[in-house]
């Protein structure tokens, strides 16, 4: 696994680099995919572009009212251990908590979860239900805002091509009276991949009752993480009851794409689909709910 | 191309020369002669490698050498550098939590890890804390007891 190294200490410098590998070179984030893909030669560089030392790409800040931004190689631990995120994006903690082991998570960035453009990846759902958009830097030096929804193109494929760069990650503060929730379903409660994961982000009306914005996203049941368009449709301007819920469920499954693979079989996660809809929008449901007791207080 | 690196392990500068491609756990282990950190599986997956960056638990295989360059790195060798073993390691035998050894050095340094921050850890706490590391012998049961023995016996100490 020889490779060149290099350590630039600005963004103009990497995307120099980059550029001049002309796509043989890559940029290492946390590496805890790539390292690993380098070793068993599943994936061959003639170059590491070392992002880690280029200061706008680190931290995270949260001001009430003003949303999220997290810079592309904030490791995830800090994330999942910031109260300050996990009060008003639960379904973010949530997804990072369950991301490789507590080890790997103080090395991986959340910056490189997005880019590696796993359909598996944990933190995609969440900020595809939140709504988060993506800085981008394009091969041509040009800032681009893409919704994280579009970010991805297939497995291992991104809107970045070869020599773009994800800078920051931005989930815009929700509605009043809005809830998220993350599940996901493995077979083992720490280390494993996703077999097919949901999230989800509802908003409720005034009343706290009937749903006036819903947004569904589906993990590791496409090539790339997708939103369940049809299931959010179904629940607009509905109550959350059990039966609404269970068919918001059936028309996920009916829209998802799994494949069959070693994890499991495409009817298995169909069928996970339909189960871990449910518990999210019911999650969501009653953290919307919660919130919106708070807020009328 | 080989370069010369200077670490920060266990309060000492070390200079070694490394290709950066090596992980921070083949140089702790082959150059610097620092074999309590364990190679197991070499991909994140066992935990047994297990060293502190900047007073964080990592898994140094996934580390690049050139990354742990100017953070404080400490491995499980610094726990009893003055031969007095930690609590932790004290109570791993005492509590028969130690069989073949080969996850010990990693879930210690986890265990540790915990105890820096949360001095008063549930024993859901350790559990997660300790959920990288693999054991294939003890069931976790006796070494959630060692840590939870060794974190009353830190709290004496201090009281």
């Amino acid at each position: 696994m020889r490779f060149d190294y290099f350590e630039p200490a600005t963004l103009e410098e990497a995307g120099e680099l980059l550029r001049e590998g002309k796509g043989a070179r890559k940029p290492l984030a946390g590496g805890t995919d790539i390292v690993i893909q380098l070793r068993r030669r599943v994936v061959r560089t003639q170059g590491l572009v070392n992002l880690k030392r280029i200061p706008e790409l680190w931290g995270w800040a949260r001001e009430p009212g003003e949303g999220l931004r997290l810079g592309a190689c904030t490791p995830m631990r800090d994330l999942e251990t910031a109260a300050a995120v996990g009060e008003r994006f639960p379904s973010i903690t949530e997804a990072l908590r369950v991301v490789g082991s507590l080890q790997l998570r103080n090395i991986a960035s959340v910056g490189g979860n997005l880019c590696n453009a796993s359909p598996s990846a944990d933190t995609a759902p969440p900020l595809v239900a939140l709504g988060a958009t993506a800085s981008v830097r394009t091969p041509e030096s040009r800032l681009e805002t893409v919704p994280v929804e579009n970010f991805f193109e297939g497995p291992g494929a991104s809107v970045l091509g070869t020599g773009g760069l994800l800078l920051a990650v931005e989930v815009p503060e929700p509605a009043p009276c809005t809830g998220d929730a993350f599940e996901r379903f493995t077979p083992r409660s720490a280390m494993d991949i996703a077999i097919a994961s949901a999230a989800a982000a509802v908003t409720l009306d005034a009343a706290g009752e009937r749903v006036a914005a819903a947004r569904i996203a589906l993990g590791a049941v496409a090539p790339t993480p997708v939103r369940a368009l049809r299931a959010e449709e179904f629940v607009l301007e509905k109550e959350l009851t059990p039966d609404v819920v269970a068919r918001a469920g059936r028309a996920a499954m009916d829209e998802c794409q799994p494949i069959d693979d070693i994890r499991g079989s495409a009817a298995y996660r169909r069928e996970l689909v339909g189960i871990l809809v449910r518990r999210v929008l019911r999650q969501a449901m009653e953290r919307a709910r919660a919130r919106s007791e708070t807020e009328t207080v | 191309m080989r370069q010369r690196y200077a670490l920060r392990v266990n309060g000492e500068t070390r200079e070694t020369e490394a290709e950066p491609h090596e992980s921070l756990l083949d140089v702790l282990r082959e150059n610097l002669r620092l074999t309590g950190s364990k190679k197991g599986c070499n991909e994140a997956e066992c935990g047994s490698c297990t060293v502190l960056l900047n007073g964080r638990p990592v898994v140094s295989c996934l580390v690049l050498v050139p990354d742990a360059v100017g953070r404080d790195i400490v491995t499980i060798e610094a726990l009893a550098g003055d031969g007095t073993p930690h609590p932790v390691q004290r109570q791993m035998v005492e509590q028969g939590g130690v069989q073949c050894g080969y996850c010990t050095p990693g879930m210690i340094m986890s265990a540790y890890a915990l105890l820096q921050e949360n001095p008063h850890p549930t024993d859901e706490e350790i559990r997660f804390a300790i959920s990288g590391n693999i054991c294939r012998c003890t069931g976790y049961g006796k070494i959630v007891k060692a840590v939870r023995a060794a974190a009353e016996e830190v709290g004496r100490a201090a009281s």
